[in-house]
């Protein structure tokens, strides 16, 4: 079952009160069982004990009355008067003698078995006495007793014999089973007794301890268990009892006890488990509030810490109250928090000093001396003159201008996706392809190049208002083989670059100076440009150290961004350049010449000024059109 | 003893006829032999009856002495109270009905038994004392032994109705026979009598205290 709750409290309470009322909801149907079927087998056996109860009262009554028909039957006075064979004074001495016990019938009956006399009834005398079988019992036991349905009443009927000393006739006495004879029974067992008669398949009631008699009774076979049976919408189990079976009709006993008046007890005990379980709900709502309150608490704190750490808050701590595993928790926040904030604080303090990349680079692994050979491309720049300006300057105006140049320059390395490795005064060096591995270095670089070069532009127009000279920036680029890394002591250390290439882009820097141009490429970085710059071959240089000679590149602007009139210069010092070193020297003269002085280009002044010195000295013999690079 | 003397003095009053024996064997319905059993013989032709001889029926310790008697019709009892408490005796039965109401020592009159047929004899104030007198319409009568056998000596005369009975024997009438003319020879018959257990109140044992009631 998936139940969305939003909330802890919701969840815990729903399963905390869900289990509980299963749990009760068991107790409860178990109780109730239980005790129902308690309450039926105590009501049975209730039943058969008063059955037992019931019979053993009727027999002692026998025996009571038995004896008492037995000392009225000794007396001799009536024994005289039998002998007197007068009807009508032994009836009214019959009379006379029951009358001392009570009792409500009373017979005379002959060895014969034939009623002589009957006490209030003078019909019957002649007639066969209706209880034979009694008879019989008194003949060989000395005395009997029996019940007996005489008129639509329940008798108790005893007879003995008249010894004279021989018997001579039986005395038969009977006493109604009535309402007080079943009362005082009920006032022993606490339960409903009702007799029954049945005649010709009629079922009355003859006598009943219920208050509400005269009803109507089902008739049914008799069941040693008992049974239940519906009386005015009351339920009863009950129990019938054959006391007496003849041939003219039954006496049956009903013991019974109300169904609800024995589940009374029951009824109290679900009124109290109703209020235990109200209580007990009650007490594990409090109890699941409370435990939720000291789960959810911390939870949504660490939340609320999580979102500001998210925030960059890492200076967040939470309070931990508790010693358990939320409270471990929130000692691990905090001190995870801790840790952030340290080191948000070193990368911070180390963006500034050194490039981001670099940060990522050095956190991001452990610290070790040492480096490894990459491909990259180095970037030197220098602002020309401003030696000269920062003597004649007030050391603030001084820095707030180099800052304001260096901030410029720094942000158009990183966006450049460049590593800044250090400033050097006003000059400033910077590197492509390390320590992230970067194919685009060479393009990166020359396109910063150029962005730097724009930034210097918009920035002297601000310099001219200060009434500062305008600056000129040479930058030198170079593409190689390097060895970058950690270099330094592991108390001081910078990651930066060492290498000829590295050297080469320095080089290249001071020879802008020698050329009049402001960015210098080296043929390792112009292959790697794919033609995505316009720029222009100047010169063809031997490197200090190495025998292979290498050419060296003017970046004019991104080959989009060429203007008509720097195309042209570009096709014609190609034109003049070539002419040079075929060695045609007046074509080169007069190109050069031309471009020298419609362009003002340098380069074009440069080798005007080369052309002077062939032609001054002894030139041809071993000019191969490659210089030294210019110191 | 009483009865033999009886027998006897009827032999000694019938010396001068010529005497026949009757012999009979009392039994019950299983063929046991009943002791103490009446037997009587009537002859068909009335003989002019004896004077009958006075009996006497004793009451030693609240019992009657012996229980069962066999008189002839006419014969006077007396009822001689041996004990040194009083005695009630009566008789409800039809023939003789009569009652010597608490009385010590021997009643004046002997009670005449005047009427053939049993008499209950009981005590006002002993249940369990009883006795049965059997009254007979005949000078020849006697009682069975343990055997269950008793002799009449009778005159031969015609013929007789010979005749047993027993106090148990309960609303019964005596198992009776008809005998022809009696020759020199002793005549053998038996009789078989239905007997009902004796149903009658019962001495109490000695410490048996009160509550032991009746059997």
């Amino acid at each position: 079952m998936h139940v969305p709750f939003k909330r802890f409290r919701s969840r815990l309470l729903f399963y905390v009160i869900g289990l509980l009322l299963l749990v009760l909801a068991g107790v409860f149907a178990v109780v109730n069982q239980v005790f129902r079927q308690n309450t039926e087998a105590s009501i049975r056996h209730e039943l058969l004990v008063t059955e037992r109860v019931f019979l053993r009262l009727l027999s002692e009554r026998s025996q009571q009355l038995g004896q008492q028909a037995g000392v009225l039957a000794s007396d001799f006075a009536f024994k005289r008067v039998i002998a007197t064979q007068d009807p009508e004074t032994v009836r009214s001495a019959l009379i006379n003698l029951s009358a001392r016990v009570r009792a409500d019938a009373a017979y005379l009956v002959s060895m014969e078995r034939k009623i002589q006399v009957a006490g209030w009834d003078r019909q019957q005398p002649g007639k066969d006495f209706f209880a034979p079988a009694l008879l019989e019992q008194a003949e060989s036991q000395g005395m009997a007793a029996s019940l007996a349905l005489l008129d639509g009443k329940a008798y108790q009927l005893v007879a003995v014999p008249i010894l004279a000393p021989e018997p001579i006739a039986w005395l038969c006495l009977g006493f109604v089973l009535d309402q007080p004879v079943l009362a005082q029974l009920q006032q022993l067992t606490q339960v409903e007794i009702s007799l029954l008669g049945e005649q010709n398949q009629v079922l009355q009631l003859l006598a009943s301890t219920r208050k509400d008699a005269g009803r109507q009774l089902p008739w049914r076979q008799t069941d040693a268990e008992g049974f239940f049976w519906h009386d005015d919408g009351e339920r009863y189990l009950s129990r019938l009892l054959i006391l007496e079976q003849q041939a003219s009709g039954k006496l049956v006993a009903l013991i019974e006890r109300s169904w609800p008046e024995a589940l009374a007890g029951f009824y109290r005990l679900q009124w109290l488990l109703l209020a235990v379980a109200l209580i007990s709900i009650a007490l594990a709502c409090i109890a699941a509030v409370w435990l939720a309150s000291t789960v959810s608490k911390p939870v949504q704190t660490l939340a609320k810490g999580v979102e500001a750490i998210g925030r960059g808050d890492y200076g967040h701590q939470v309070s931990v109250t508790s010693q358990d595993e939320i409270g471990r928790l929130g000692l691990a926040f905090n001190a995870m928090g801790s840790q952030l904030l340290e080191k948000e604080k070193i990368r911070k303090l180390l963006g500034k000093v050194v490039s981001p990349a670099v940060v990522n680079e050095l956190l991001s692994r452990d610290l070790v001396l040492g480096g490894e050979t990459r491909e990259i491309t180095a970037l030197f720049t220098d602002l020309a003159g401003f030696t000269r300006i920062a003597e004649s300057m007030p050391p603030q105006p001084l820095v707030a201008l180099l800052n304001d140049y260096l901030t410029q320059m720094s942000d158009a390395i990183d966006r450049h996706d460049g590593v800044l490795d250090k400033f050097i005064g006003d000059a400033i060096v910077a590197f492509w392809g390390a320590p992230v591995i970067n194919s685009q270095h060479a393009r990166q670089a020359v396109a910063c190049a150029l962005a730097m070069q724009r930034r210097l532009q918009a920035m002297r127009g601000e310099w001219r208002q200060l009434g500062l000279p305008p600056l000129c920036m040479r930058i030198g680029i170079n593409t190689g083989a390097a060895v970058v890394g950690n270099i330094g002591s592991l108390e001081r250390l910078d990651y930066t670059m060492i290498g000829d290439s590295v050297n080469l882009a320095s080089r290249l820097e001071a020879a802008n100076k020698y050329y009049g141009s402001e960015i210098l490429i080296s043929e390792q970085t112009y292959r790697q440009l794919e033609g995505l710059f316009a720029c222009r071959e100047l010169d063809r240089v031997r490197v200090q150290g190495k025998q292979q000679a290498v050419a060296i590149y003017e970046v004019i602007a991104e080959r989009n961004g060429l203007s008509l009139e720097q195309r042209q210069l570009c096709l014609l010092f190609a034109e003049a350049l070539e002419a040079f070193r075929n060695r045609r020297f007046q074509r080169a003269e007069s190109l050069f010449s031309d471009l020298s002085s419609r362009y003002r280009d340098g380069a074009s002044a440069l080798y005007l000024r080369r052309l002077q010195q062939l032609q001054a000295g002894d030139k041809s013999l071993d000019f191969d059109g490659v210089y030294d690079l210019a110191k | 003893m009483d009865s033999k003397i009886a027998v006897l003095a009827l032999a000694l009053f019938y010396s001068t006829a010529q005497a026949a024996t009757i012999r009979v064997k009392v039994v019950d319905s299983q063929g046991a032999p009943i002791a103490r059993a009446a037997v009587y013989a009537k002859p068909s032709k009335p003989v002019k009856p004896a004077k009958p001889i006075a009996i006497v029926i004793d009451q030693i310790d609240k019992e009657f002495v012996k229980h069962l008697t066999v008189i002839q019709t006419g014969t006077p009892v007396s009822f001689p109270n041996h004990d040194k408490i009083r005695h009630h005796v009566y008789s409800f039965s039809p023939a003789k009905v009569f009652e010597l109401p608490l009385y010590a020592g021997t009643p004046r009159d002997p009670v005449i038994f005047d009427k053939a047929g049993a008499v209950t004899l009981g005590c006002n104030i002993h249940d369990w004392m009883s006795a049965y007198v059997y009254v007979v319409d005949s000078p020849f009568f006697a009682e069975t032994d343990q055997e269950g056998l008793a002799q009449l000596e009778v005159p031969a005369v015609d013929g007789y109705v010979v005749a047993a009975w027993h106090p148990d024997l309960k609303g019964g009438q005596p198992d009776s026979r008809h005998l022809d003319a009696m020759t020199g020879k002793p005549a053998e018959l038996t009789l078989t009598l239905h007997l009902k257990p004796s149903f009658r109140a019962m001495r109490l044992p000695v410490g048996a205290g009160l509550a032991a009631g009746y059997r």
